[in-house]
């Protein structure tokens, strides 16, 4: 499927005057311009703007109260903006909510299905209502139930289907019109890990079809793994938006900058093992669940964002400080989970005087944690010397993914 | 995951071709309905109500006819009476059951959280509602068709004929059609299912007896008076008057047109409340209630002056005029409140969409505009109140004046002038149109002030409810602290609209003492109007300069997006022409 799907193409009465079809294909899939949003006195979304192109999947995130649904709802013509404008492809929301009604698929959070009808009913029923089945023709539905892997749930009445399952049925429905952009809010919520990877695989399969994917979700991983571009919101208002690996960066480029303005940082003198770092409430810091100490890297004033300062370990530690190779800029540390199937000596040994690497510590066997300073490239590096050194090395990840360093660093926690 | 099929490629593209609506009903039904009566199918225990329904009332009607049986009743009593007990429960049952079931149906959907998604599919509300009425309306029809057997029995026995046992079965189809329309409409109002049904079955437990009893056992005594053949006392006497009423005016008018009126207009008005609950506040939610009162309220007036003409002697004429302006007085406050959910303006959505359509004035008239809805209401009911009393004034005064009246009076010995009773129907008129036209003024006022259409409800509620019971309370603590017994007081009640009833008791009885009680009142009618047209002035330029602000907030949110638009453009340019 592609963009030009003919039936598509918005009705001709129902064009909106200044956006025509061909004029349309160059606008944004989603376009959300300084939107405000008011719940009695509480403003729950305050000049919010982003961009969604065509053909992402788009991660909208953001704590509990954000305002996500507020947004979503506005998007999917349910709710009246206070102010600003939303298009979804071209149409205004506001003006246009039967164009856009065309375009979107709506999948609400919690979402609920009728329970006395079969999985094949429920989805004639919609395909009816979309009138996308003309004279009885369920064609579609076939292809709908194909695509979501339902067919074998034809007749299965609907109560007696599991959660996961209802939600591909709901996501099943959202695609009988053919939709050219999906707007999803927590769609993966209360499912098992299974019907999880399945809703996320598919979500693949839909962008692979040429759809527009806006999804809301709590769990960082799971958009992390599909999300091409992320908006964190936090009290209503937009911090940061864009494609992942642009955010990154730009938090890199801004943490170097604040630190090019403070004091150099001291390079520590190896200390003897192991070594007792303060609480974790102490830096300001979230540890994990069933952590029992943290580690500071460098004095508690030179710490880069929250998140990349504090290491919180389980169980016995050891952490070997390597003298970094001189700097002329500071970059924000990060750490590298390695897996490596050699001694911890032969690892040290091969990482000490790698520019940019200021620590090694060993996790547990095999598992090591290596500090450094630096990009992809600094990744690169850490691999190549460490196989030139001979080190068995069987896998190399971030500590923490990107979204969930990103979002750490830029939301405080706050909640309205 | 499945193999790669896309519903575009196996989509059939276009709609259904236009032919005929009713074979385009026959091909494509309506999607709610279609799917409700799927669910309805998988429900275990309606056949079983439906069993115990018509188990229960067999029963009953066993009993009624054993135990008339065992009186030497004739057959052809016997089959009248189990006649009238039979529709009376049918009705009952009607009226409770069938708003309860449509309650159930667009509350529940909210509450299930199925109601986004239907609307999302893009389906017009009209069409939900068509869909949901037909489906609660199916539901209670097959309890009428269950009761079927039992409700031929009376005909077995006489006493009443197969065509008014079929016309009656007839009316119970149309009352359990407006029964599922006042239900349907309860429920667009609620988003909680027992919410809905609670108020919808205290709805129709009030509103029910109180139906049966004015217009059926109260109706039938009105009847017996001009068709003797229509039996009096029994409350299911439709029926019979289509067979036992002789052909003429009368019959066309109090059994052709009343009941069609009267059937109408409700099951409109319930229709356009459900559709406009179902559309969104951004839409056009006025245009289908302000048609509906345009066309509605001369009907009802006529309806309402219809009695006064067809009255027996002047007073009856007089008593049913004030009768009718009551009613029509109660109409149009109820229609005050109810358009106090009109929006100042017309939203961004209407407009643009009006301006698309090219949408005259006319359109653009019975759209969206509190200033707008309160002068079509205000004229349209003071004229429609200013109507009755002249088509009743007319209809006294042409007719030749009777000879004097030689027996007393059961109150006093006056008995009032030809002149006397035109007056009474012109002060009652004289008091109603002014004090509905502070009604309207009042309730758009404070919707203007920015309140909530159920709060502007409530405050002017309380208003008029303060104006109508404390003068009242005012006149009777004067009365006992000064111990007068003469009317002196009364004038304190002039401001509560019941005074009306004061100014007409009083041309009635003749003139006792000076108290200047018709002045006093006129006077307060004047007073009325004036102050509600000072409201309708206020509420008037509140809207419009809510309005104009609207506007300019739309004008400046549209200049700034396009400057960021046009900045964006500028900023491009050089990019998009550098050589790549």
């Amino acid at each position: 499927m592609t963009d030009q799907a003919p039936q598509s193409v918005p009705p001709s009465s129902q064009q909106p005057p200044s956006v025509g079809w061909l004029e349309s294909q160059s606008v944004p899939a989603i376009r959300v311009r300084h939107l405000w949003h008011r719940f009695g006195r509480l403003d729950v979304l305050r000049d919010v703007s982003f961009e969604v192109g065509h053909g992402e999947i788009f991660g909208f995130i953001g704590p509990n109260g954000a305002g996500k649904t507020t947004t979503i709802r506005i998007m999917a013509t349910l709710l009246e903006p206070l102010s600003g404008r939303v298009e979804v492809d071209g149409f205004d929301v506001s003006v246009d909510p039967e164009a856009v009604r065309r375009i979107i698929g709506y999948m609400p959070d919690h979402a609920g299905v009728y329970e006395r009808v079969t999985v094949r009913e429920y989805l004639e029923f919609f395909a009816d209502a979309y009138k996308v089945a003309p004279e009885g023709n369920y064609s579609v539905v076939d292809a709908v139930m194909e695509l979501t892997d339902l067919t074998k749930l034809n007749d299965k009445l609907v109560a007696t289907m599991s959660k996961g399952m209802k939600q591909r049925l709901q996501l099943a429905r959202t695609l009988l019109h053919d939709p050219k952009v999906l707007v999803l809010d927590e769609p993966a919520s209360d499912l098992d890990p299974r019907a999880r990877i399945e809703i996320r695989d598919l979500l693949v399969e839909l962008r692979s079809m040429g759809k527009t994917i806006f999804l809301s979700s709590h769990i960082l991983t799971e958009l992390a793994d599909v999300c091409t571009s992320v908006a964190i919101l936090e009290r209503g208002r937009l911090v940061v938006a864009g494609p992942i690996n642009d955010i990154a960066r730009r938090l890199e480029e801004a943490a170097a900058q604040r630190q090019a303005q403070q004091p150099r940082p001291q390079v520590q003198v190896p200390q003897p093992f192991p070594q007792q770092a303060p609480a974790p409430q102490a830096t300001g810091t979230m540890a994990s669940p069933g952590a029992q100490t943290a580690v500071m890297y460098g004095p508690p004033e030179q710490q880069p964002a929250p998140g990349m300062t504090t290491a919180v370990l389980p169980g016995n530690y050891r952490q070997q400080e390597i003298e970094p190779a001189p700097q002329t800029v500071s970059v924000p540390r990060r750490r590298l989970k390695v897996r490596a199937f050699d001694t911890e000596e032969k690892v040290q040994a091969a990482l000490t005087g790698v520019p940019n690497v200021y620590g090694v510590m060993h996790v547990a066997h095999g598992l090591y944690l290596v500090t450094y300073a630096g990009d992809d490239q600094t990744v690169a590096s850490i691999v190549k010397t460490l196989v030139a050194a001979g080190v068995a090395v069987a896998g190399v990840e971030p500590e923490r993914n990107e979204l969930e360093r990103i979002f750490l660093e830029v939301t405080k926690g706050e909640v309205q | 995951m499945a193999a790669q099929a896309t519903p575009s490629q196996q989509m059939p593209s276009a709609r259904a071709p236009k032919t005929g609506r009713i074979a385009r009903m026959w091909r494509e039904p309506n999607a709610i309905w279609m799917r409700e009566m799927r669910q309805s199918s998988r429900l275990g225990r309606t056949p079983w109500i439906l069993f115990g329904l018509s188990l229960t009332i067999s029963l009953l009607m066993c009993s009624i006819g054993g135990i008339a049986a065992g009186d030497n009743t004739s057959p052809a009593s016997l089959g009248g009476a189990l006649f009238q007990t039979f529709f009376s429960i049918a009705a009952f049952v009607v009226m409770i059951v069938g708003p309860t079931v449509a309650a159930n149906s667009i509350a529940s959907e909210r509450e299930g959280r199925t109601w986004e998604a239907v609307l999302l599919t893009g389906l017009h509300p009209k069409d939900i509602a068509r869909g949901k009425f037909i489906a609660a309306y199916t539901s209670i029809a097959m309890h009428i068709v269950v009761l079927a057997p039992v409700g031929a029995l009376p005909f077995l026995f006489g006493g009443v004929t197969a065509t008014e046992v079929v016309v009656a079965f007839a009316f119970l189809f149309v009352f359990a059609a407006l029964a599922v329309a006042f239900g349907l409409a309860v429920s667009s109002l609620m988003s909680s299912l027992r919410g809905a049904i609670v108020l919808t079955l205290i709805l129709a437990i009030c509103l029910g007896p109180l139906l049966y009893a004015v217009f059926g056992f109260w109706g039938s005594f009105g009847i017996h008076k001009l068709w003797s053949d229509v039996p009096e006392g029994f409350p299911v006497w439709l029926p019979l008057a289509y067979t036992r009423a002789p052909l003429g005016l009368e019959y066309l008018l109090l059994l052709v047109a009343t009941p069609l009126l009267l059937i109408l207009v409700p099951a409109w008005f319930l229709y356009e409340v459900t559709v406009a609950n179902l559309t969104g506040e951004t839409d056009d939610r006025s245009t289908g209630l302000k048609r509906w009162f345009f066309v509605s309220t001369p009907l009802v007036a006529i309806a309402c002056a219809l009695p006064g003409v067809v009255a027996l002697d002047d007073k009856d004429r007089v008593a049913w005029s004030v009768a009718g302006e009551t009613v029509f007085a109660a109409y149009a406050g109820f229609c005050a409140l109810l358009f106090a959910f009109d929006p100042a303006g017309p939203t961004r959505r209407v407009l643009v969409h009006w301006r698309r359509a090219g949408a005259g004035v006319f359109r653009r008239f019975f759209g969206p505009g509190l200033a707008k809805t309160a002068s079509l209401v205000v004229v349209l009911g003071f004229l429609a109140l200013l109507g009755i009393m002249a088509i009743d004034a007319a209809a006294l005064y042409l007719q030749p004046t009777p000879p004097p009246s030689t027996t007393l009076g059961y109150y006093s010995l006056y008995t009032p002038s030809r002149t006397d009773r035109l007056t009474q129907i012109f002060v009652f008129g004289a008091y109603c149109a002014p004090y509905f036209v502070f009604t309207m003024g009042l309730v758009t006022y404070f919707r203007s002030r920015g309140q909530s259409p159920w709060i502007a409800r409530l405050v002017t509620s309380a208003v008029l409810f303060l104006a109508s019971a404390a003068p009242w309370v005012v006149a009777a603590i004067g009365g006992v602290v000064t111990s007068t017994h003469d009317d002196t007081w009364l004038v304190v009640g002039a401001p509560s609209p019941f005074y009306a009833y004061v100014m007409v008791s009083r041309l009635d009885h003749g003139p006792g003492d000076d108290t200047p009680i018709v002045p006093v009142g006129l006077a307060m009618a004047l007073l009325w109007g004036f102050i509600g047209l000072l409201l309708l002035a206020f509420a008037a330029r509140r809207s419009a300069r809510t309005v104009r602000e609207q506007s300019l907030q739309w004008a400046r949110t549209d200049a700034a997006l396009q400057a960021e638009d046009d900045a964006r453009a500028a900023a491009s340019v050089p990019s998009s022409g550098a050589p790549s």
